[in-house]
């Protein structure tokens, strides 16, 4: 272990050597000054003794040079020498340092930013204990969805995991929202009805207070509920006195028991909850449909919504777990099908459990997204490959410049592996500031794409972004990849010179090469541009026609607005009377050019409509039931195609009457009118009407344009009787903008009852939502592709103006022997514009096939499109235009007799 | 950097590095010039080549822990620095030596058959 030792002294050797140098020269000195001493005893002439001296030591330099070997670490030494003249040359060239930094920021930013987020959804395992041993529950096709009373089955007699958890997402009203309030106002948070045992499966303690724990599930349990970090920040500014103190909830007190750690968002990546509610309470609090009373809250309804997640004891495989689960699925099969209180818990039981690992956390379908990751993960690739482009050209160019200084220096005898070490210490040192810069790029770009790929109304994506070694490890390797693999290319060129052609000032050599190389780098730079900027452009095309879709309905000025009243529980009669209220409170308001009221059924089910045909045949379609108001059609300004819309004579007593959609009345009617025709509705409990056709409405788009409509049919809402819970929704058409509406509303509901909490948005979100998919993907590939076009411009910019710089001695020449200016201009574009066009005819082909891997995403665009590929091609060469023009303008205008002074 | 001429001076230093120990523990402290010239006249002509490829051995010596030096004043009033053995040198010296001894006895069986085998 003595070299260990010698090292650490050899290290420590590399401090202070100032004074090292002092000590070793003053060490030679005395040894001299002994041995002359030594020779002149024995009587050597001075001369001869100082002489002998001299001759026996071997040189004072080199025994200087050969302890200097010895003291230290030459190759760090070296290393760090590089890195210091490095510095100096790129201190001394601001312009190639300035534009390399930012081209290198930009390409390392950009990818840092995308890579940090396909690496939140998919590759960062969960802030919780030992994710590697959490699995979900899934069952049959119906994946990770469970009714209560089979998670209680679950939960009870399973002993094949340590511990299990369920969490529920709240389909209430509001979306998955919850309204809460304190005495600072309300406002919306996402949060999760969630097992009592949740926390403590996934291993996670509270930052303030305690979790849940199974004492609080219990039905009649004191109402708790633990509240995310951020809320606790917003509210109650982390102080501890929030513990203790209640919150309503969608109207309902639950007293805060607990705050979660900052970087706990549950097992689900880009949620945000922020509160955290037994699922037992939901069984006190919610507002339950009015039919079933309060002994048959949802709970126990076979609605299968819980999600399920497990954690394996150690040592026990996935294989064994799902032969477990095997067995008890049996069980609770047998337990559930059983049941004769709904005939539903024959669907709703389970067909067979399976266990599947998730030591990344689940992500919603739509971050599951395989065409958008494709997407992220393509632009992350092209903005390093174009970014590593321009800082090998510039580097090419840089040594092409250089020629000289190296030819200098091996003639001086330096080796040509120093001198491509030392220019690769360049380029490296050269990527580190790019990275740095890069880094700061990333944090802001990874914000921009998570707001990119948010919904434009609802809550903020939330993902993990923060370092962690892998991440830094990605951006590390690509930063090194980057620099020594575009860096090496170039010090190889340089290096490669014959110092007797640099001595005569020749002109050939290695620059052609370098020129060709920098046309192919150019070249692909472009075509990469030209096929992003291609596949911005159909992006943005289908995002157009989709758009221009008309989707039936006018949403310009018209507000929704959800009402929750805590009273409803209690009395549907008084529920309805609110309801109506409300409706006239909204209507008269000034300003308000109509208003209806909708309500939904109590169960999201498809009715069944059924239309007896000629010769005992019959017409069925499944469909989505709406109550609507008298005026809804007039506010949402959808057209009648036939028929009438609701009035005030359709009420609870007249005979029961329906408006169809028109793909509905197509499907059922055929194309005879149905108007005064009536159907049979079975709404699946056992109810069945015969409801008579008064009129036939446009389809209305609730989805993306390209799913096709979805047929619904229309009630009138004073004929819901007991199927609708809720007081529902209103659409309000009103003058003045969003805010100003809502405002109004919040004040007219206040009076009708203090208690009605309004939820409104803008009926616009509608549109936006539904084609929120495609816009997240048209913006974030335009951005980029517009991104990647400015990369592309440092790229023309910097290979233009080194050729122009290089020929500067030949424009002079051709200047002096009668070439004008527009020839050198012509010169010196023309090449450029042969590299840029076979760039750009790459790149529409590239375009044309990169349109086929995004074929399921485009609508209403062939990926051909004249329009796209014209606008791309008109880009790029504008932008190739633009960036040549600047340094050959600068060329022509060299005088001819500089020109021939020059070097 | 010469490869061939650094192998050579490996060798040449390891046996450099056991004369210098055994001088230091033969005369004491001492100084570069001293141990050059005591290492060459008790050697002969084989430190003839030069005095200078002493110093970086006595760095190397240094950096392992078997020698420690400091300034002092030379019997004619010369400032210089002084080596001397510390106590890992001496373990090492009195290992180093019955290393060479039993290579030397072994070499000396090869090189001198005749007697082994009467």
């Amino acid at each position: 272990m003595r070299w260990v030792r010698a090292w650490f002294m050899r290290l420590g050797d590399l401090f202070g050597r100032r004074r090292r140098e002092q000590e070793l020269s003053a060490e030679m000195e005395s040894h001299l000054q002994l041995h002359i001493e030594d020779n002149l005893r024995a009587g050597m002439p001075p001369a001869q003794a100082r002489r002998e001296a001299f001759t026996k030591l071997g040189g004072i330099e080199q025994t200087k040079e050969a302890y200097r070997q010895q003291r230290g670490l030459p190759m760090l030494e070296t290393f760090l020498q590089d890195l210091r003249f490095a510095a100096r040359m790129l201190r001394k060239s601001p312009g190639f340092t300035a534009v390399s930094v930012l081209s290198l920021a930009l390409g390392i930013g950009a990818t840092v930013a995308i890579f940090s987020v396909i690496y939140a959804l998919a590759l960062r395992t969960l802030p919780v204990e030992q994710p590697e041993q959490l699995v979900e529950v899934e069952q049959g096709s119906r994946g990770n969805l469970h009714s209560y009373a089979e998670w209680k089955l679950f939960r009870d007699r399973q002993n094949i995991f340590s511990a299990v958890l369920a969490y529920n997402y709240s389909y209430n009203d509001f979306g998955g929202q919850f309204i809460i309030a304190d005495s600072k106002g309300q406002q919306d948070v996402t949060g999760l009805y969630v097992s009592g045992g949740y926390f403590s499966t996934l291993g996670v303690s509270a930052v303030l207070g305690r979790v849940l724990q199974s004492s609080d599930d219990q039905s009649g349990a004191t109402p708790v509920c633990v509240i995310g970090y951020k809320l606790w920040r917003q509210l109650y500014g982390q102080s501890a006195d929030a513990l203790g103190r209640a919150i309503r909830v969608n109207g309902n007190e639950f007293v805060i028991v607990g705050v979660a750690p900052a970087s706990f968002f549950g097992v689900e990546i880009g949620a945000t909850p922020e509160i955290f509610m037994p699922l037992e309470a939901e069984r006190t609090y919610r507002d339950y449909p009015q039919r079933y009373g309060p002994q048959m809250p949802s709970l126990d309804d076979p609605a299968t919504t819980l999600s399920i997640v497990g954690r394996l004891k150690p040592g026990v495989s996935v294989a064994k777990a799902n032969a477990g689960l095997q067995v008890l699925g049996a069980e609770i099969y047998s337990a559930l099908s059983s049941r004769s209180d709904d005939s539903r818990w024959q669907r709703a039981a389970p067909g067979s459990f399976s266990a599947r690992p998730m030591p990344n956390g689940t992500s919603n379908e739509w971050l599951q997204d395989m065409d958008i990751v494709l997407l992220l993960l393509v632009m992350a690739a092209v903005a390093l490959i174009i970014a590593c482009g321009n800082l090998g050209n510039l580097l090419l160019a840089r040594a092409a410049k250089r020629r000289s200084e190296i030819a200098t220096r091996l003639a001086l005898g330096a080796s040509r592996w120093r001198l491509v070490r030392q220019l690769l210490t360049e380029s490296v040192a050269l990527s580190i500031i790019g990275a740095a810069a890069g880094l700061l790029i990333a944090r802001w770009g990874s914000q921009a794409l998570l707001w990119a790929l948010s919904f434009p109304g609802g809550d903020p994506l939330r993902l993990e972004l923060s370092w962690d070694p892998k991440l830094a490890a990605f951006a590390i390797t690509i930063t090194l990849a980057c620099a020594l693999l575009f860096g090496l290319a170039p010090a190889l060129g340089a290096t490669d010179i014959s110092i007797y052609s640099v001595m005569h000032n020749s002109l050939t050599s290695g620059t052609r090469r370098n020129r060709t190389m920098n046309g192919f780098l150019v070249a692909a730079q472009v075509a990469l541009s030209v096929a992003l900027l291609v596949s911005a452009g159909l992006l943005a095309r289908t995002l157009q026609a989709l758009l221009a879709q008309d989707a039936g309905y006018d949403p310009k000025g018209v507000v929704t607005a959800h009402a929750n009243w805590p009273g409803g529980r209690k009395n549907a009669q008084r529920e309805v009377f609110v309801g109506e209220q409300l409706l006239a409170a909204f209507r008269s308001l000034s300003g308000v050019t109509s208003a209806s009221w909708s309500r939904r059924h109590s169960k999201a089910t498809l009715s069944q409509l059924v239309v007896p045909g000629p010769a005992g045949s019959e017409r069925r379609s499944g469909s989505y039931l709406h109550f609507v108001s008298p005026d809804f059609f007039e506010t949402w300004k959808t057209p009648v195609l036939a028929g009438r819309e609701f009035s005030d004579t359709d009420s609870g007593t007249s005979p029961p009457v329906a408006i169809l959609s028109a793909d509905l009345a197509r499907v059922l009617f055929g194309k005879v009118s149905p108007v005064g025709l009536r159907f049979r509705e079975n709404d699946g409990d056992g109810h069945d009407y015969a409801v008579e056709v008064v009129g036939v409405v446009r389809d209305i788009q609730f989805r993306r344009p390209s799913d096709g409509p979805l047929p619904i049919f229309y009630r009138p809402v004073s004929q819901c009787g007991s199927s609708c819970s809720g007081v529902g929704g209103y659409e309000i058409r009103a003058a003045g903008g969003f805010a100003e509406t809502a405002k109004r509303l919040e004040e007219a509901a206040a009076t009708v009852d203090p208690r009605i909490i309004l939820k409104c948005t803008p009926l616009s979100n509608l549109v936006s939502d539904s084609v929120h998919r495609d816009r997240a993907m048209a913006l974030i590939a335009t951005a980029f592709s517009l991104f990647v076009g400015l990369l592309a411009m440092i790229g023309v910019y910097g290979v233009t103006s080194h050729a122009a710089a290089e020929r500067t001695r030949e424009i002079g020449i051709r200047m002096a022997l009668g070439a004008d200016r527009g020839d050198v201009f012509r010169m010196l574009l023309g090449e450029m514009t042969r590299t840029v066009c076979i760039g750009i005819a790459f790149g529409v082909g590239a375009g044309i096939a990169a349109a086929q891997l995004i074929r399921g995403t485009l609508w209403g665009v062939k990926p051909t499109d004249p329009m796209s590929i014209g606008f791309a091609v008109g880009l790029m060469l504008l932008i190739a235009g633009i960036a040549a023009f600047l340094p050959a303008r600068r060329a022509m205008r060299v005088d001819p007799m500089v020109a021939l002074r020059y070097e | 950097m010469g490869d061939k001429t650094s192998e050579k001076k490996d060798v040449w230093q390891g046996t450099l590095a056991l004369m210098v120990l055994k001088t230091l523990q033969a005369m004491g402290a001492l100084h570069g010039y001293g141990i050059a010239r005591r290492i060459e006249q008790t050697s002969g002509d084989l430190l003839a080549v030069n005095y200078g490829t002493l110093y970086p051995a006595l760095l190397k010596l240094e950096q392992e822990g078997y020698i420690s030096s400091e300034w002092g004043v030379s019997d004619n009033n010369r400032k210089a620095k002084y080596y001397k053995l510390t106590r890992a040198g001496r373990k090492q010296l009195n290992k180093e030596e019955r290393e060479w001894e039993q290579t030397t006895a072994i070499l000396a069986r090869f090189l001198t058959p005749g007697e082994e085998q009467s």
